[in-house]
Formats: structure tokens, C-alpha cells, sequence
């Protein structure tokens, strides 16, 4: 390129790609906060967003959980600046969004299927990001090498995208998507399409590149193991409206109602008696089973929901404390087992445990106690 | 606080405003251009039209026509689709290829063949001499029996892609179910297959009834006296008596017959179909149980079943009619070479006597280079419009695009000579009858809706979620049309420029109008040659056009395949590290 073309080149870049090379290894991660927005689309009776408040921390990893739908898709279209908002506002680091054309909002998409440029190579297809913001020849050779490096794709630079596997298309729309530092970056469902072991390997890589970077991260996904492993923090939707948004850990200990307990993780339900409350807790009974437990607003002397994960289940012979019922069948599933138990109340119940671990097997049929410890139930 | 939200550019609504705009005023304004003459004076002259006793006769005649030639196509195309439907690879493929050969060469090209084919001293005539089976030659040209067979001829290859493209999608567990269920192979065709092809039998049927009732060069040049059509008529009154008001009025009832099977054909099976779209399926419900009454035909077939379920006899029957497709060009060839005189099949002596007297003549070679300036420009106009209004296409709401969709494939279904018509009339007012661009603009509107629907089922074709991820990464919607868009549909974009440039290249209605002593295209030479004597000379011409149509498309899939070759390029040199 002749000299004073390249001068003019200099000159065009604007001060944000200017920022951006000069600083190859800083993030620019911004804060998203999506505030009380609406989305309806014509001739459809609900919102497919519904007053929704979220926000994602800078550099936070967080993970729109939900049904397919439930709005995820749509709120991850309205950051990125495809679906206009019916009401509400968009702020990227407190600045509106809304009005900004997707190509100058300066966000990093994954798209489902990845939406690679078929007719470009994988390097054309990370530098393209890099021409649109005229960053000068020689920064966008050093940035797209460094980023291939960081994928472990520099020996694919010149293929096509269809000549690669899911998995490395997969870590080149990742590439394309982070080479220019965007200020947030966006997945939606980005492993859906790869089989269960290749997904495992790239959550832990998606995991391990958001850490290197440190980006501020929006990631929808319908897969809640999914979404515990990789999040910093679960946002759980449901048509439209946001659920409960926790870290994983909270999200699956305390479910703040039977949808989000069910959701994430399996889950028992069982009907039972709140007697009072005291000190942080209710005092519940079960069918003479009592005990006290944490929760969230049940009326006492009101008929309530106790919510207890198979695995804090525990069953023994007949005659201990708890719950009275008759095995109905047990399922083998490779590490654990699950035991069928109809209650004599009339529920059913899941008890999962490990295999091989309690040496007495339980035939169809056996009358059981199940029993639990109460600081790990929760009534709803 | 958004109270107003900023919406960006609407490019998608201006490209497509554009192109509708282009065929309002270049193709549907002369058409109501010419319609205002019918409706001058209250009307009369179009109760003259009605009234006149040859005019209804014609009319009668024309309908007669198109109703019979459409159940003879389905009956030669149906076996056909069929076999390609249930066949795989590349017996589907050579199937298709072969029965839709005829496309690929113009309607004149095409009528001119048939019509050395079949005269008096021609090929079919010597062959039956020869053997003996008669003793005097037979006149086949210029009587029905000419008429019916090129015509068939034209029209076998629209049925044939409008049933393949519905067969295709019929899932062969039906018919493998109905076997287990105990149906005869001839059974289960009858109660399954059948009924679920009828959508495309009946989409079929209205789309080459519909060409038929337009038909114009084919009974001009083999027609007999009693074959006059209407499009005949509507030509001889303008051109020959200069009659406009009741050449207008006849054209109106020729657009009111066809608009009235156009509208059907929409209700029926819906425009969307030509863009790959689905059956709406409306009141075909009730045809399809009308179509279950040929199981009936079961009992008097069952003794002939296992000749009927032979694939043997089929193939046989297919074999036949894709030799059919062929004899045209078994014969034209040959015949360009021969040193005689008159038609002489096979030549007893081979010359190039006949190409080089049309290399020689100032008439063929101007005439060449104004059929390409003008098919050029016709091919520029109709894919860039085709690739704009794609992109507006596929972003316009429903109704916009329900509107838009039957104004843009009009032109390809309203016959042809009424907007010859009218395009010559109003060109002539303003000055740009008997130009080149006057053709150019007229043929570009004819050859839109064909590009159209390749290049808007390209672009249908695309992902959106690459546009919006070229738009994530920094690019406008314009950048991203001109780098994304623009390269992925490319190779489809040659195709249509040359579909393009041969629909302008071949067209003889409106150039039998528009060109005359300035600007005379090749069409418009061979028809006055064809409808003077029919010679070698003739058929050299249309081995030439033949062979540029030809050359043309190799370039075209030259050109196409190279990004692909460029591809594999940088696989071997990987693989080869």
C-alpha cells in the first residue's frame, strides 16, 4: 500500500480502534443493564419479554437460562441490536443503546449455528471485524494471529469454514467475535450444535478464554447444567419474565419458586403443613414427619410445598424416623441408582444415591421410611 | 424516554419500491396504455370485439386449444416427473436434464425445428417414405397436426418441473405402507401417489394452460387456418389493418381470460410456489377425494397390472419421449451442414455453404450485434434489479410481499403480445420504438420475473444470522449486502444474467413489434425468413443461436465454478504440506 494512502488510513481510524490496538491485551469490558424492557411481537398474544431488569456486572459470565420460548433469544437480539425494544432502555457501560445501529454498538455476537462467512477463510473471517474498523494492515495481521493462537486455530487460517469440524468452527466465530475487544460479548446457545463430549471440552475452554479476556459475557443456553457450570451468574426465564437470577450454587440450593426448582435440577415436591415460624425458618409437618427448614413466604396453618433434590433423600428400612411408603421400582443410571417410592400419603418420591454405596437392595414392593435432613429442604 | 425510536434506512422497502416501480411504468403502464384505447368511447368497440361471430370462434377455438394441449402435456409429463421423482442420483438428474433441454433454447429456435422437422420434404416425411409406410408425403405443417406436436414439445418441460418439484417432496413411506397394508404396487399408486400429487397436477395444469392461451409464434409458424389463435388475431389487427381501438379490445379479453386463470392459479396454489414456497393447499382437500375415485380404475386395470407395473414398459414410455425432446436438434444439426438447396435429410452432401453466406451478410451480422447490445443491456437491468428487490423481498412484511410477488411474475404469465402491443404503441409516443434501448427496457421487464425467482430463492437460501453477524462485527447494511450478500449469491447471479440474456436474445413478439428498420434483432430475421422459406439457411441460423446460448452457458459454469475450484485449491495445498 502506498504511503499516503496509509497515512489516510491513519487518519480515518476513529479514536476507539485507535484505543483498541494500542492496548492488544486490555479489555474494554463495559456493564449491561437492561432496564424494564418490553418486547411484544405482532399477532402474538404475550410478550415474548415482559418488563425485564437485568445486569451484567463488568466482566461478569452471565447465563440467560430458559425453555425454548422464553424470551432469551429475543433479549439477546435486542442487546445486539436486531429486535427493536417495545419500551425500556439498553445501557452499555450507562450509556442507551437503543438507538445505536447493531455495526457501531461495538458488541461480540456467537451466533446458534455460528454464521460463519462461507466464502471467506477463517483469517478473512476475524479480520473482517478488524476491516470495518479500518485497523491498519499490520495490527489486524498481529491481532488475528494472536487470537487464532489463543483458539489454538493457527494452523487453520486458510480453510474454509466447511472445512472444519463444529469444534473449530465453533472456537473461529469465537475469535471473530473477541479480536476486536468488544465491550460485551454475546452466545446464543453456541454448543448446541456439538455432541455431548466435544461440549463438556469447549465449556471449559469458553470458561477458561472469558478469563484470559475477561469480557463481559451474555450467554443464552436451554441447558441447565450448562448454565451452573459456566456462569457466574443464572438468569432464569419464563415467557418473557425473569425467574430468579443467583450464582449457580444459590440458583440450585435456593430456588426461589417450583418453576426454578424444577428447572435447575431435578426436584420432589411433596404437600405439607407450615406450624409456625421462628428463628429464620418454618416449622414444618409432613404426614408426622417434622422438622424446620428455610424458605420463602408460606402462610402458617396454610397447606405448603416442601421442594427436596433426590439426592438429600435418604431411605431406610421401615420403622425409622420419616416417611412411610412401598418401593416402586429402582432405575440403574451408570454411577447412581434411583429408587421409586409411593408414600402413603399418596405422593411419589425420587431418592437418588450412589451406586454400590448402601449394600441393601430394595425389591419392588419393600415397605421403606424415607427421611431427609431439613437443612437441606426448602418449602415454597 | 422513547417516545420516538430512531429506525434506521429502510433499503430493503426502497429496492423493492424500486422495482415495482420499474414495471409499473415499463410494463404495466404500456399494457394500460394500450387498454385505454378498448375503454374509449363507453366501451364500444369492445362490444363490436364481442359481438363479431369470428371473434367468438376464435376465442372458442383458442380455449379449446389450451384446454386439450394441457391434458396432453400432463399425460406425457406425468410419467416423467414420476420416474424422476422416484429415482435417485444420476438417473434423476439425467432425466431432468434431458426433459427441460428444450428450455435452454428459444421458442423460435425451437418452432423453426419442428417446422423443418415436419415439412413436406423433411426428415419425418423421407423416413416414412423410405419405409414405405406411405406413398405420398404427408402435410404436417401448417395444419393441426404440426401445431399439436410442437406445441406439445414446448410445453412438456414447465409440467415436468412444476410435478417433479412437488413429487419430489412425497415421502415414498406412503406408498411403502400402503404395500404393507396389502395394496397392490398398482393399488397403492392409485389411492397414494395419485392423490398426493394432485396439487402439483392442478398448479401444473393452470401454469401451461395458462402459456397456452398466449400462444403466438408456434401457431404462426405451423398452424394451419383452422389453428388461428387469439394472440394471432390481436397481431393481425394491429400490424396488418392498423386497427388499435379494436386490437385494444381483443387484448382485454385476452388479459380477462388470463387474469381469470392467473387469479385461480393464485387462489389454488398460490404464487409462493414459484419462490419454493408451500401448497396453501386450498380446496385441494376436496379435489384430492375426487382423485381417490381412480382407484376405481383398480378393477378394469387389474389384468393388465403386471404390464402396468412392469418399470420396463415405463421406461420404454419415458425413453420414447426423451427421444422426442431430442429430434429437433438430431435434426437441425445436420441439416446446417448440407450443400443442398432445399431440405434434404439426411444431406447427401456436406458444405458450409449456409454459414458462410450468413458470416457474409451485413443483414445477419448487424442483426447479431443488435440482438447482443440489446440482451446485454436487458440482462444488466433484470439481475440487478432481481438481486435488489430479492433483498427487499425477503424483509417486506407478508402483505407487502403478497402484493408485490404476482406484479413481478406477471410478466412471465400475461401473454406476451398484448404487451407487445401496448409497449409498441407507447413507445412509439415517446420516441423509443425501433431503438435499442426501447427493446432493451421491454425485454428486461419480460426477463425479470425468471430472474427473480432464481435469485430471490438464493437469497432466501441465505442465513440471516450471517448478515447479522457481518452487521455484530462493524458493517453497515450496505457493507454487508456488498461483502457478504453480494459474494454468496453470485454464482446464481450469473445464471440468472444469462437466463436473462437469452430470454432477450430469442424474443420475437416484442422485437416483431418494436424493431424494424433501424434496430432488427436475429429473431426478428429468422421469423422473416421462416415465414418465407424454410432452407438450410434457416436452420444454420438456429444452430448458431443454439451454439452462442451453448457457449454462453459453459463460460457461465466456467465462471461459476471457479470460487469452488479456488477453494479446493488451498485444500490440496494444505493436504500437500
Amino acid at each position: 500500500m502506498p504511503a499516503t494512502e496509509n497515512r489516510l488510513y491513519a487518519r480515518r481510524q476513529d479514536p476507539s480502534a485507535e484505543e483498541l490496538i494500542a492496548g492488544a491485551d486490555r479489555t474494554t469490558a463495559s456493564r449491561l443493564d437492561i432496564v424494564n424492557v418490553t418486547k411484544r411481537f405482532r399477532g402474538t398474544a404475550t410478550p415474548a419479554v415482559e418488563s425485564l431488569n437485568l445486569s451484567v456486572e463488568s466482566g461478569q459470565f452471565l447465563v440467560l437460562l430458559g425453555a425454548s420460548g422464553s424470551g432469551k433469544t429475543t433479549t439477546l437480539m435486542m442487546v445486539a441490536g436486531f429486535v427493536q425494544p417495545d419500551d425500556g432502555d439498553i445501557q452499555l457501560g450507562s450509556r442507551s443503546i437503543v438507538n445505536v445501529p447493531p455495526e457501531s454498538r461495538n458488541i461480540g455476537v456467537v451466533f446458534q449455528n455460528y454464521a460463519l462467512f462461507p466464502h471467506m477463510t477463517v483469517q478473512e473471517n476475524v479480520r473482517f471485524p478488524l476491516q470495518m474498523r479500518r485497523v491498519r494492515h499490520q495490527d489486524a495481521d498481529r491481532r488475528v494471529f494472536s487470537i487464532l493462537e489463543m483458539v489454538g486455530l493457527s494452523g487453520m487460517a486458510r480453510r474454509y469454514p466447511h472445512q472444519l469440524s463444529g469444534g473449530q468452527q465453533q472456537r473461529v466465530a469465537l475469535a471473530r467475535a473477541l479480536v476486536f475487544r468488544p465491550s460485551i460479548l454475546l452466545m446464543d446457545e453456541p454448543l448446541g450444535a456439538l455432541d455431548r463430549q466435544l461440549r463438556g471440552r469447549m465449556q471449559q475452554e469458553i470458561r477458561e478464554i472469558h478469563r484470559e479476556v475477561g469480557a463481559t459475557t451474555l450467554y443464552v443456553t436451554h441447558d441447565q447444567d450448562e448454565a451452573l457450570t459456566m456462569a457466574d451468574r443464572v438468569a432464569v426465564l419464563r415467557e418473557g419474565r425473569l425467574e430468579q437470577m443467583a450464582t449457580p450454587q444459590n440458583l440450585f440450593d435456593r430456588p426461589k419458586n417450583r418453576f426454578v426448582a424444577s428447572f435447575v435440577g431435578e426436584c420432589n415436591f411433596l404437600s405439607a403443613r407450615v406450624e409456625g415460624n421462628s428463628s429464620a425458618g418454618w416449622d414444618v409437618d409432613l404426614d408426622g414427619y417434622r422438622g424446620h427448614c428455610e424458605g420463602s413466604g408460606p402462610e402458617p396453618s396454610r397447606p405448603a410445598t416442601l421442594a427436596i433434590r433426590p439426592h438429600v433423600l435418604r431411605v431406610s428400612d421401615e420403622g425409622h424416623p420419616g416417611v412411610a411408603g412401598a418401593v416402586i421400582d429402582t432405575l440403574f443410571v451408570g454411577d447412581s441408582e434411583e429408587i421409586l417410592v409411593r408414600l402413603d400419603q399418596g405422593e411419589s418420591v425420587t431418592i437418588r444415591r450412589v451406586t454400590g454405596e448402601a449394600a441393601t437392595r430394595f425389591p419392588p414392593g419393600t415397605r421403606v421410611t424415607v427421611s431427609w435432613s431439613w437443612r437441606n429442604a426448602l418449602v415454597l | 424516554m422513547n417516545s420516538e425510536r430512531r429506525r434506521s434506512i429502510p433499503w430493503g422497502m426502497i429496492w423493492l419500491t424500486a422495482v415495482i416501480a420499474y414495471l409499473l411504468v415499463v410494463y404495466f403502464g404500456p399494457i394500460a396504455w394500450l387498454l385505454r384505447y378498448a375503454l374509449e368511447g363507453g366501451g364500444g368497440s369492445l362490444l363490436q370485439v364481442l359481438g363479431s361471430s369470428v371473434t367468438r370462434s376464435i376465442l372458442v377455438n383458442t380455449l379449446t386449444f389450451a384446454a386439450a394441449i394441457t391434458i396432453l402435456t400432463l399425460l406425457f409429463s406425468y410419467p416423467i416427473a414420476y420416474f424422476a421423482a422416484t429415482s435417485h442420483g444420476r438417473t434423476r438428474n439425467a432425466l431432468l436434464l434431458v426433459s427441460t433441454i428444450p428450455l435452454w433454447t428459444s421458442l423460435l429456435v425451437r418452432s423453426v425445428a419442428w417446422l423443418i422437422v415436419l415439412a413436406r420434404h423433411g426428415p419425418v416425411n423421407e423416413i416414412l417414405l423410405a419405409l414405405g409406410l406411405i406413398s405420398e408425403p404427408l402435410n404436417m405443417t401448417h395444419n393441426t397436426v404440426g401445431f399439436y406436436v410442437s406445441s406439445l414439445y414446448i410445453l412438456v418441460p414447465t409440467m415436468v418441473l412444476v410435478l417433479f418439484a412437488s413429487m419430489r417432496g412425497i415421502d415414498p413411506a406412503h406408498v411403502k405402507s400402503a404395500r404393507t397394508l396389502g395394496a397392490h404396487p398398482l393399488q397403492a399408486f392409485l389411492n397414494v401417489y395419485v392423490p398426493l400429487s394432485i396439487p402439483a397436477v392442478v398448479s401444473g395444469c393452470l401454469l401451461v394452460f395458462i402459456i397456452a392461451l398466449g400462444f403466438f409464434v408456434t401457431p404462426s409458424l405451423l398452424g394451419g387456418p383452422s389453428d388461428r389463435q387469439f394472440s394471432m388475431l390481436i397481431q393481425q389487427t394491429v400490424d396488418r389493418f392498423a386497427d388499435f381501438t379494436r386490437g385494444a379490445a381483443l387484448s382485454l379479453v385476452l388479459l380477462i381470460c388470463s387474469l381469470a386463470c392467473l387469479a385461480l392459479f393464485g387462489w389454488v396454489a398460490g404464487f409462493n410456489q414459484f419462490m419454493g414456497g408451500r401448497y396453501r393447499g386450498k380446496s385441494l382437500g376436496s379435489l384430492q377425494r375426487v382423485s381417490l375415485k381412480l382407484r376405481y380404475l383398480d378393477v378394469p386395470l387389474r389384468p393388465l397390472a403386471p404390464v402396468l407395473e412392469s418399470r420396463r414398459l415405463w421406461l420404454i414410455v419415458v425413453t420414447i419421449t426423451l427421444v422426442f425432446m431430442f429430434v429437433p436438434y438430431i435434426v437441425i444439426i445436420p441439416l446446417s451442414f448440407s450443400d443442398a438447396e432445399y431440405l434434404e435429410f439426411p444431406p447427401s452432401t456436406w458444405s458450409l455453404r449456409w454459414y458462410e453466406e450468413i458470416a457474409g451478410s451485413s443483414r445477419w451480422l448487424t442483426a447479431g450485434i443488435t440482438s447482443v447490445v440489446v440482451g446485454g443491456i436487458a440482462a444488466a437491468i433484470a439481475v440487478s434489479l432481481s438481486f435488489v428487490g430479492s433483498l427487499g423481498m425477503r424483509d417486506a412484511p407478508g402483505r407487502v410481499s403478497r402484493v408485490a410477488l404476482p406484479l413481478i411474475i406477471a410478466p412471465m404469465l400475461i401473454p406476451s403480445i398484448i404487451y407487445s402491443v401496448g409497449a409498441f404503441m407507447t413507445a412509439s409516443t415517446i420516441g423509443l420504438s425501433d431503438t435499442v434501448l426501447g427493446i432493451a427496457l421491454a425485454h428486461a421487464a419480460l426477463a425479470l420475473p425468471v430472474c427473480f425467482i432464481l435469485i430471490a430463492t438464493a437469497v432466501d437460501g441465505v442465513d440471516p444470522a450471517i448478515e447479522r453477524a457481518a452487521r455484530s462485527l462493524g458493517a453497515s447494511t450496505l457493507t454487508s449486502t456488498r461483502r457478504i450478500m453480494l459474494p454468496l449469491v453470485r454464482p446464481v447471479l450469473y445464471v440468472a444474467a444469462l437466463l436473462a440474456f437469452q430470454t432477450s436474445f430469442d424474443e420475437i413478439v416484442v422485437a416483431l413489434f418494436m424493431s424494424g428498420v433501424q434496430t432488427r434483432t436475429i429473431p426478428r430475421l429468422m421469423w422473416e425468413g421462416a415465414r418465407l422459406e424454410v432452407n438450410p439457411a434457416i436452420s444454420a441460423v438456429a444452430v448458431l443461436v443454439l451454439g452462442a446460448i451453448l457457449i454462453l452457458a459453459v463460460v457461465t459454469g466456467i465462471v461459476q465454478q471457479a470460487s469452488l475450484w479456488r477453494r479446493q485449491r488451498v485444500r490440496v495445498e494444505e493436504s500437500s504440506q
